[in-house]
């Protein structure tokens, strides 16, 4: 029965994604038939090429990719090293900040997408690298999670590095962080892939095409050609092509670390 | 290698948990000294304490002629091996020892000698490139004694390090901790709640109870002269038997001298000078069985517990609970009654309140 519920479960997940490759590969007037057909009849590539060309693909993936890389590795360190604090220093407010940063949980992104958006703008990065990516760097949640790793990892491995001489900044760097490596690279994978799918901010920080990030550029495809869905297909494949990649490669991992089987990291 | 003082140290947890009541303990330089009481009595505070992982309330601790209250770990010279290994599962076996050396900025080929000393000691050649998860328990619980000894500290912290082994590898690793222990003629202070071990280990055995310290001494006369009746319980296996009762008769000699009166048991003494509540306590090997109504009272069998050379006999005297061991096999029935006698002479009385009398 719970087989039967998971199988299906998965068909109406994977369903879309299926029919979406399917179509990428159909003529333009094959789906205008009634019913629609499920598999083209004559494939064709024809449609990758001109998204390829219309997107423009190489600039939309390195744009996307750095936006993803840099938040995913500013992520990474600052919920490491927050995470950290929060768990293990001492330090007078520690608690009330760590409240009042839950609270901002409750925020839903859209309160706080205006004050970001004047910010970047009184600082003159509107349309620039530094405006996309710097207001991404610090996830409230990335920090939640880190410091929950660190909560699970038992406590005499730490003790037993201070007896060694570790002292606080050995300690976060050579064995503390080392232990948490499954929660690390499940932030990381989750970070990146929370990027390439950023569609809000993106669109409101960058204006030109030289600045487009693959979801903006995928509107805009939208915009464009909405009456050639094959196209607008064939263009969603390849921007979603490197994500279903960092998917197969990661998803054990990720698991593991939402798991947080880096609590019970074998001794 | 140092000696080690505790002057009336107090240690009150956040919570306002009183783990240690104004102790005094001295340990010798060289001497292996266990701490030694059931769990929740203070032991691990104790040596967390003078590792300066938990930071003191009040008092003082003194290791060799430096008072390290506030020193940081790390200052004060001290190894610890824990109950887990709390090996840096990441490192293998050989980074994990090396690592205090690494941290300490010691040379590398200095390093790898004295990682490699350390390892021959401690039979660990053959997993030196192997990562903690792929060792046996008992590797891992060496290789934590290896990162230990591998920087030649003042003084080892043993916190309970057998205790998640099984009796064949225990029995094993506590005779190379002894050899250990000659060899490098450290101090040592040993926490323990097993006192077979102890009685085994110990060249001084300190007896702590709700975070006060009970007895020093060595394990002769921790078993032999307890000082109280905590300590009595504590120390033996099974612990001794101590029995609610109370002083009762004239002293005359026609009227039978003194008896205490506890269960069903009467037991004649020869203390003159006490009336009312008291407790008294013999050891099993002290109790003996005989024909019902020929000894100081009559017990119902509860539990025979045969160990092949002595077979345990659980009692139930008027309400009081009381174990007997007798040599060999022992042929008595659950649920029916015998008679008890005791040993006299081996008898131990304590007040009310526990501490010993006469």
């Amino acid at each position: 029965m719970r087989k039967t519920l998971l199988v299906g479960a998965a068909i109406v997940m994977i369903a879309p994604f299926l029919y979406m490759v399917s179509v990428s590969f159909m003529g333009e007037s094959e789906l205008l038939r009634w019913p629609p057909p499920l598999f083209p009849t004559s494939p064709t590539t024809a449609n990758y090429a001109a998204a390829i060309a219309a997107l423009p693909f190489n600039r939309v993936l390195l744009n996307t990719a750095v936006l993803a890389g840099c938040v995913m590795i500013g992520q990474v360190l600052t919920s490491a090293a927050a995470g950290y604090a929060f768990v293990r220093l001492k330090f007078p407010g520690r608690d009330g900040t760590f409240r009042l940063m839950t609270l901002a949980l409750i925020l839903p992104t859209i309160f706080l997408v205006i004050p970001r958006y004047l910010m970047i703008e009184a600082l003159g990065w509107i349309d620039t690298f530094p405006g996309l990516i710097s207001t991404e760097l610090v996830s409230v949640w990335g920090i939640l999670f880190m410091r929950h790793a660190f909560l699970m990892q038992p406590r005499d491995i730490e003790d037993a590095a201070r007896l060694d001489g570790a002292g606080e900044w050995t300690l976060f760097w050579q064995v503390t962080l080392p232990l948490a490596r499954p929660a690390v690279t499940a932030l990381a994978v989750l970070a990146f892939m929370d990027q390439w799918r950023n569609f809000l901010w993106p669109l409101m920080v960058t204006r030109s095409a030289r600045m487009e990030v693959a979801e903006v550029a995928l509107a805009r495809l939208h915009g464009d050609y909405a009456a050639n869905v094959p196209y607008q297909m064939a263009a969603a494949v390849l921007v979603s092509l490197p994500l279903f990649l960092v998917c197969l490669i990661a998803s054990r991992s990720v698991m593991a670390g939402v798991r947080f089987t880096g609590a019970d990291a074998r001794l | 290698m140092a000696s080690v003082t505790l002057r009336r140290l107090s240690k009150v947890y956040d919570g306002g948990v009183q783990a240690l009541h104004h102790l005094d303990l001295e340990v010798r330089d060289g001497e292996l000294l266990v701490l030694l009481g059931p769990s929740g009595s203070g032991k691990t505070t104790i040596l967390r304490c003078i590792a300066g992982l938990e930071e003191v309330t009040t008092g003082e601790v003194v290791i060799g002629e430096r008072v390290v209250t506030n020193e940081p770990p790390a200052a004060r010279d001290v190894a610890m091996v824990f109950q887990s290994p709390a090996l840096y599962p990441h490192l293998t076996v050989r980074d994990n020892i090396a690592f205090p050396l690494e941290l300490r900025g010691v040379a590398r080929t200095q390093i790898t000698r004295r990682v490699l000393e350390a390892a021959t000691r401690l039979h660990l050649e053959r997993v030196l490139e192997r990562r903690p998860g792929q060792i046996s328990e008992g590797e891992r619980q060496r290789a934590a004694l290896g990162r230990a000894m591998v920087r030649g500290p003042q003084l080892f912290l043993l916190d309970e390090p057998l205790s998640r082994l099984d009796a064949q590898l225990r029995i094993e690793l506590r005779g190379e901790l002894l050899a250990l222990h000659r060899a490098l003629g450290a101090t040592m202070i040993y926490v323990t709640h097993d006192q077979t071990e102890a009685m085994t280990m110990g060249q001084r055995i300190a007896v702590l109870h709700e975070g006060r310290l009970r007895q020093t001494g060595t394990p002769e006369e921790v078993y032999q002269r307890p000082a109280d009746v905590h300590v009595a319980r504590f120390i033996g296996t099974p612990g001794m038997n101590v029995l609610q009762g109370k002083g009762r008769g004239t002293g005359e000699k026609a009227d039978g001298g003194r008896v205490i009166e506890a269960g069903s048991l009467a037991i004649p003494i020869e203390l003159t000078t006490y009336e009312g509540e008291l407790q008294v306590g013999i050891r099993p090997e002290y109790v003996g069985l005989c024909a019902v109504d020929k000894g100081v009272g009559n017990a119902d069998v509860l539990v025979v517990e045969p160990l092949g050379s002595e077979t345990l006999i659980h009692l139930n005297a008027g309400g009081q609970p009381l174990v007997a061991r007798v040599p060999g096999f022992a042929d008595v029935r659950v649920g029916t009654q015998v008679g008890v006698k005791v040993d006299r002479r081996r008898l131990y009385l304590f007040d009310s309140a526990g501490a010993p009398l006469g």
